[in-house]
């Protein structure tokens, strides 16, 4: 030990001489780009340290801190824009971001404004629920910042000369905030239509796991509600034995799942908490996220000679949902659930897929059951053939020609 | 765009001070991961992180006129850094206290003496996975006092000598050395803790 005093606060732990020594050459060593000596004292010492180079969770999402750091360093420079600037600014925005339609002497101004505008859509993050976190604390972070100027600003001035100054700099602001709202407004929304099917993915494989531990303690069989269904699978909310969604409610009953998990955070009438422990079914079909396959009488065993593609769930069915409500159904219509842009399904393997249509190999369509596809498929090949030769069915049938 | 590969940190510095917006970005890029790492170690919190990375850099930028050029750029960068993480935990007034002063076998001195031979760091491309890594270290180090913290952590991403960390930090040579001993002899002893509590919560 030298003439100082050791520290207090060393925590009570002292490293021996040898220790120490490998420690200061380590950080000589590391000041000159030099290597680290050989003895075990002093790789005992790098090992150590270099646990400090573990890298941290937030490294993740680089490219947009870069960009964010870059953007409110720009932003937090406080001179008020000058005239041409201020001029640049107002015909940029004025033109909807037109760098075109500038004056020629505003060209260099708006080059500017055009940087800043790239800065502000470049930078890839891959985990989108990540970007629309920085998105939104970008956006409240400037946000604060113009409150902070307007309660400045709010001080009641006549003077037009201070006024201006202030105007100049809140507009630098402002500036900043319309583009990075512009930006990242139509961003935002995407960011979240994608987390949601994110969201809804995660449910299935959620799904997926209670289908197999409930099947596991029930001989193989898939939830099931009733021995078999009365005139109608559709009553939703009514009896098991008229509702198709009672059967897949039997997972919440019996604690295999939660109703969260059957929710879609992209449909706003789904219900997550349950309110009534005693319940068989959703109250009503707009409560319903998911659908499920429509199950035969005696119920659908999880066994060997069931084909493992077999759709068990999916993304909910908007042709149910308009023969529910009486309406005319339209056969490859996606599924409401995500912006009618396709559905989640869920097979009997466990696997999910995103189908942007609603039809399987073999021309098999999610929502309707061979019979029906075939009628539909001979009335689409009617449509358009008349051949010319045909006669009105008797003397009432009104049947005009060319 | 100009291309920085080849030239120094000091260098793409002066390019920057000289109006090119494009190495301002290349000092960002350089440092994002050093100066991220160094960051949530101090302060223990992610999030507070973020927001000192973004507001080091404002201040490199805000600085960039008094910065001496002829010296290096990276002592200069955590420095800067290392006193934003000081104001924020003055500011929480985060004072963590110090659990190594459990109860331990001590020498007769009253302090305990660590062996580095026998603490067992596994190698980066070990079983471990990275995330508990990371999680593991970050405990370790808010085990130790916050000057320990701290001079551990300045002395290991500044690269610099013990002068130079004397002369920044204001104090003299033989406390920083005696610091830095210390400091490495606690995150051993606090890393083995934290490592052994891990493996007997895991079964």
């Amino acid at each position: 030990m030298t003439t100082n005093e050791p520290e207090q606060s060393d925590g009570g732990f002292q490293l021996s001489a040898i220790d120490a020594r490998a420690v200061d050459g380590f950080l000589d060593a590391r000041e000159h780009d030099g290597q680290v000596a050989n003895d075990s004292q002093s790789q005992a010492v790098q090992r150590l340290l270099s646990l400090l180079d573990t890298p941290v969770a937030a490294e993740r999402d680089r490219g947009s801190r870069i960009d964010l750091t870059t953007l409110s360093t720009r932003r937090t420079q406080s001179n008020p824009l000058s005239e041409l600037d201020q001029a640049a600014l107002d015909q940029w925005i004025d033109s909807g971001c037109d760098l075109e339609s500038l004056d020629s002497t505003l060209q260099p101004q708006g080059q500017t404004l055009e940087g800043l505008r790239e800065l502000a859509v470049s930078g890839t993050l891959s985990d989108p629920s990540a970007k629309a976190d920085l998105i939104n604390r970008t956006l409240a972070r400037i946000q604060s910042h113009i409150d902070a100027q307007q309660s400045v600003y709010a001080i009641p001035t006549r003077g037009r000369g201070t006024m201006r100054f202030r105007v100049a700099d809140l507009i630098s602001v402002a500036a900043v905030l319309l583009i990075v709202a512009s930006v990242a407004m139509p961003i935002f929304s995407r960011v979240q239509s994608t987390s949601q099917q994110i969201a809804c993915l995660g449910n299935l494989g959620t799904v997926a796991d209670a289908f197999g531990v409930y099947a596991n303690s029930n001989r193989d069989t898939l939830p099931m509600a009733t021995a078999g269904f009365g005139p109608t699978w559709m009553n939703v909310g009514s009896t098991p034995d008229q509702s198709n969604s009672a059967n897949l409610y039997t997972l919440i009953r019996t604690d295999h799942a939660t109703l969260g998990d059957l929710a879609c955070p992209s449909n706003p009438n789904a219900q997550t908490e349950k309110l009534d422990p005693g319940a068989w079914d959703w109250k009503s079909v707009e409560e319903l996220s998911y659908s499920y396959r429509i199950m035969p009488k005696g119920g659908l065993k999880m066994h060997a000679s069931i084909p493992v593609r077999v759709v068990l769930m999916s993304d909910r069915s908007p042709v149910t949902l308009r023969a529910i409500r009486g309406l005319p159904i339209i056969p490859e219509e996606n599924s409401p659930n995500h912006n009618q842009s396709g559905q989640h399904i869920l097979k009997l393997d466990g696997s999910t897929q995103w189908l942007t249509r609603p039809v399987l190999t073999g021309n098999d369509n999610l929502w309707l059951p061979r019979p029906i596809e075939q009628v539909i498929h001979q009335i689409r090949n009617h449509l358009g053939v008349i051949e010319g030769n045909e006669q009105p069915d008797g003397p009432t049938d009104a049947f005009v020609g060319p | 765009m100009a291309d920085f590969t080849s030239q120094t940190d000091e260098q793409v510095f002066v390019a920057f001070r000289d109006g090119d917006a494009g190495a301002y970005r290349e000092l960002i890029e350089r440092y994002h991961d050093n100066l991220l790492r160094f960051l949530t170690r101090l302060v223990g919190d992610r999030a507070a992180a973020e927001d000192l990375f973004q507001e080091t850099f404002l201040q490199v930028h805000l600085s960039a006129s008094t910065f001496d050029a002829t010296r290096r750029f990276r002592p200069w960068l955590f420095t800067i850094g290392a006193n934003k993480g000081r104001d924020l935990l003055r500011k929480k007034k985060r004072q963590r206290t110090v659990e190594l002063s459990r109860p331990l076998k001590m020498s007769e001195g009253g302090t305990a003496f660590i062996d580095l031979l026998e603490v067992d760091v596994p190698s980066p491309d070990a079983a471990m996975d990275l995330a508990e890594r990371d999680d593991l270290v970050q405990q370790a180090l808010d085990r130790l006092g916050e000057p320990l913290r701290e001079v551990l952590l300045l002395a290991y991403f500044q690269r610099l000598s013990y002068a130079h960390i004397a002369e920044d930090l204001g104090i003299p040579l033989g406390t920083v050395k005696s610091r830095m001993h210390s400091a490495v002899a606690a995150f051993a002893r606090s890393w083995q803790a934290v490592t052994k509590e891990s493996t007997s919560r895991g079964g």
